[in-house]
């Protein structure tokens, strides 16, 4: 009797067949000549924005959407939106496979089709992204935001991952220092606002207090900042999502400052100055005890958690001039790790992890740069008569810092402003603010 | 009884007579189909085999250029001649006599202790005396006080005259030798047999990297770029247009989106309608580079 039936007889010769050519293809074939591509020449990626689809939105608020994702894509030097008068078809509704060869002929290397609607009190958004050259499809995501700008963020940050690779930063927000003159008196207040310089907003309205070196949590639903009033200093924590209650900690007697968070927001670590030494401290907020990190004559201060917070970089002036040192989180195994000349502070861990980020003066002029985290491949970005406190953004790409200006003659005051710069230096761009700004913080913004 | 056995009468009754009655039993596609079987498992076994050998072992020569005796002789005497064979051979031109002298004397003694009169013995001891003598420039001159010595160097004589087309014993190493290092020396430096036209010059290269520096987008400020090495293997038809390109690093497309972003840029470099094609290469060397893989490299960009 017949051990298969004449179907499988039929059929399986055909599958074996299959696996064998199948086998086939896995032989690895040699290929002739090898060639290495060494060098290129960076563009950025160009992708093209034809007008959305709307459910529930007027054309002004799409309008509105819509600039907000070409201004934050413009913004990040590596991809740049396609001026639509140029686009054969201005509109390409979500489930159409676009005309490559006419999205071509404006120079696309990628197309953002986009369906917005609203669905019970949320901004709803439908992205489909294609690849232009390779002419397929590249990812498909739905969004959903509580405010159309922060919708606009969205997805922007979700172009700017597919297309890079890296996670997006546009939906954050900055906290910094706005500096206002008012009867030839300085104001100092603390002010937030979304990346892009919308929603700005005062945090603090103290005319006696001065405000300095605020700083997010990590999470981004609280921050702290240092207080000088005239016989004090302190640091206090606002949380920002009880109403923005503000509370003073309890972090001994002296003066305190260059507070920071740890990266799982439980911690602050700062400096804390008694009869004119300055040695580091770890405050746990939720037990609300001390510790103390460095024991040195010398002056530690400024300091900064890795992202593991394994490790902390701080500054100290124990070599003679202040310098960069690492240690671990319980303060050992201090080691230096800037070498070049000048006076080094502010050192900031990217959330990366792989550079530090600091500011340098020299010869009478300040500089913002960074350097891996034993202290090579130091990099300097930009430089100028006062660039100071540099911040990252929530991925690591990019810093904000400010700059001031040498006091013009005949004014009491020079502007002061906040500047971005990419981890390569190339795309310095301008954050607009409406008064003079110091001590910029960058973070996510809360999840809304 | 079967189609086969009714149709095949022949094969059947062969079958039979091997007692493979089974078989013969089973229907043509049965046995169609143990004969793929039987390929499929031969096949998987020679790419297991295939794998399982390890990678260090020198490959066979994959072209063999065929030459005339004349060639072969004038390859020969510049493999002599060379100065790096030269020095090799002086080397081993001090060396071997000591050896050879201490081999003679122990090949003596082995002889002197074995029976006189068995002559199977004294035809060993003559052979690798022979041996080693031949490579080692004896004054043939030598009185011999043995009788031994005498028959022995008898024999060594018949021999010479035997093998008159045998190098000398004083010459710098066989042919099988020399064919050898010929050889190997070949399959280092394959494009040595090429001829020079098969090769891409210096300028087509550079004419070529150009080419496509101008149209390759690098990840810039990605981090860990040296990572980001992407290897894409290439077809090209003979008018030098792309027609296949596939990421050789496929699974890492899939789990690493900075990956993913450097490979897609690389593959935008060479997307059909792009400016860099179709590539710039020498259409009359097509065999050459139909199969190519590219490399970007982004690493030295900035200075890693």
């Amino acid at each position: 009797m017949p051990f298969f039936s004449r179907i499988q007889c039929l059929q399986i010769p055909a599958l074996l067949t299959a696996i064998f050519l199948a086998l086939l293809a896995f032989v690895p074939s040699e290929a002739q000549l090898r060639i290495d591509i060494l060098q290129g020449n960076f563009q950025p990626i160009r992708i093209a924005i034809p007008n959305s689809e709307n459910k529930g939105f007027s054309s002004a608020q799409t309008n509105k959407i819509q600039a907000v994702i070409e201004a934050d894509l413009n913004r990040s030097g590596l991809i740049s939106v396609v001026d639509r008068a140029s686009l054969i078809y201005k509109n390409l509704p979500l489930d159409v496979v676009p005309d490559f060869s006419a999205f071509r002929l404006a120079n696309a290397d990628a197309v953002l089709s986009l369906e917005l609607s609203k669905a019970r009190g949320k901004h709803k958004a439908t992205l489909q992204i294609w690849d232009v050259r390779l002419q397929r499809p590249l990812s498909r995501e739905e969004l959903d935001a509580k405010s159309w700008r922060i919708l606009a963020h969205k997805i922007s940050d979700a172009v700017y991952q597919r297309l890079t690779g890296e996670e997006g930063y546009f939906n954050s927000r900055i906290l910094y220092v706005s500096e206002t003159i008012r009867k030839r008196r300085r104001w100092k207040r603390l002010a937030i606002m979304d990346y892009d310089g919308a929603n700005h907003r005062f945090l603090t309205n103290a005319r006696r207090t001065i405000v300095l070196n605020p700083r997010f949590a990590p999470n981004g639903r609280a921050a702290i900042y240092t207080a000088l009033t005239k016989n004090s200093s302190s640091i206090r924590l606002i949380d920002f999502s009880r109403n923005n209650r503000e509370k003073v900690l309890p972090l001994g007697k002296g003066l305190v400052y260059a507070g920071r968070f740890s990266p799982d927001s439980k911690k602050i670590i700062y400096a804390n100055s008694i009869s004119g030494n300055s040695e580091i401290f770890t405050y746990d907020l939720t037990s609300g005890r001390r510790r103390r990190l460095t024991i040195h004559p010398a002056i530690d201060t400024s300091p900064s958690f890795s992202p593991d917070g394994d490790y902390i970089a701080f500054v100290s002036d124990r070599s003679g001039r202040p310098q960069i040192y690492t240690m671990t989180s319980r303060g050992r195994n201090v080691q230096r790790v800037s070498f070049a000349d000048g006076a080094f502070s502010t050192p900031v861990w990217s959330p990366r992890g792989d550079k530090i980020a600091f500011t340098r003066q020299l010869y009478g002029r300040f500089a913002v740069g960074a350097m891996a985290i034993d202290g090579s491949d130091m990099r300097i970005f930009t430089d100028g008569f006062r660039i100071e406190g540099p911040s990252w953004a929530p991925n690591g790409r990019v810093l904000v810092f400010f700059k001031k200006n040498r006091t013009p003659k005949g004014k009491t005051i020079a502007r002061s402003r906040l500047l971005t710069v990419d981890v390569t230096g190339r795309f310095l761009r301008e954050l607009a603010t409406p008064h003079n700004a110091y001590d910029p913080s960058w973070s996510y913004a809360e999840q809304q | 009884m079967s189609k086969l056995s009714q149709s095949k009468p022949s094969l059947a009754k062969f079958l039979h007579s091997l007692k493979i009655s089974s078989i013969a039993e089973r229907s043509l596609s049965e046995i169609m189909l143990l004969s793929a079987l039987a390929h499929l498992i031969a096949f998987i076994a020679i790419n297991i085999g295939a794998w399982l050998i390890p990678s260090n072992i020198t490959p066979l020569p994959t072209s063999v250029e065929i030459i005339s005796e004349k060639q072969l002789q004038q390859r020969l005497t510049q493999f002599r001649t060379s100065p790096k064979k030269k020095a090799e051979v002086e080397s081993k031109k001090t060396q071997q006599p000591k050896q050879e002298q201490e081999k003679e004397k122990e090949d003596e003694k082995t002889v002197e202790k074995t029976e006189q009169p068995k002559p199977e013995v004294k035809k060993v001891a003559k052979i690798e005396k022979k041996k080693a003598e031949q490579k080692v420039k004896k004054p043939a001159t030598q009185e011999s006080k043995d009788p031994l010595e005498d028959l022995l160097s008898s024999l060594e004589d018949d021999s010479q005259i035997e093998e008159p087309s045998e190098e000398p014993s004083n010459d710098n190493g066989s042919i099988e030798d020399a064919l050898d290092e010929a050889f190997t020396d070949n399959s280092e430096e394959t494009t040595a047999f090429l001829s020079s036209e098969q090769i891409l010059t210096p300028s087509e290269l550079a004419a070529f990297r150009k080419h496509i520096y101008a149209c390759w987008s690098p990840p810039i400020g990605a981090p860990s770029l040296k990572n980001l090495v992407v290897d894409l293997h290439l077809t090209i038809d003979k008018f030098a247009f792309v027609t296949d390109v596939r990421v050789i690093d496929r699974q890492r497309m899939a789990s690493d989106p900075f990956f993913r972003s450097a490979a897609e840029a690389a593959l935008r470099t060479l997307a059909t309608d792009g400016a860099c094609s179709p590539l710039k290469l020498p259409l009359e060397k097509y065999n050459l580079w139909q199969k190519t893989i590219l490399r970007f490299d982004p690493r030295r960009l900035f200075g890693l």
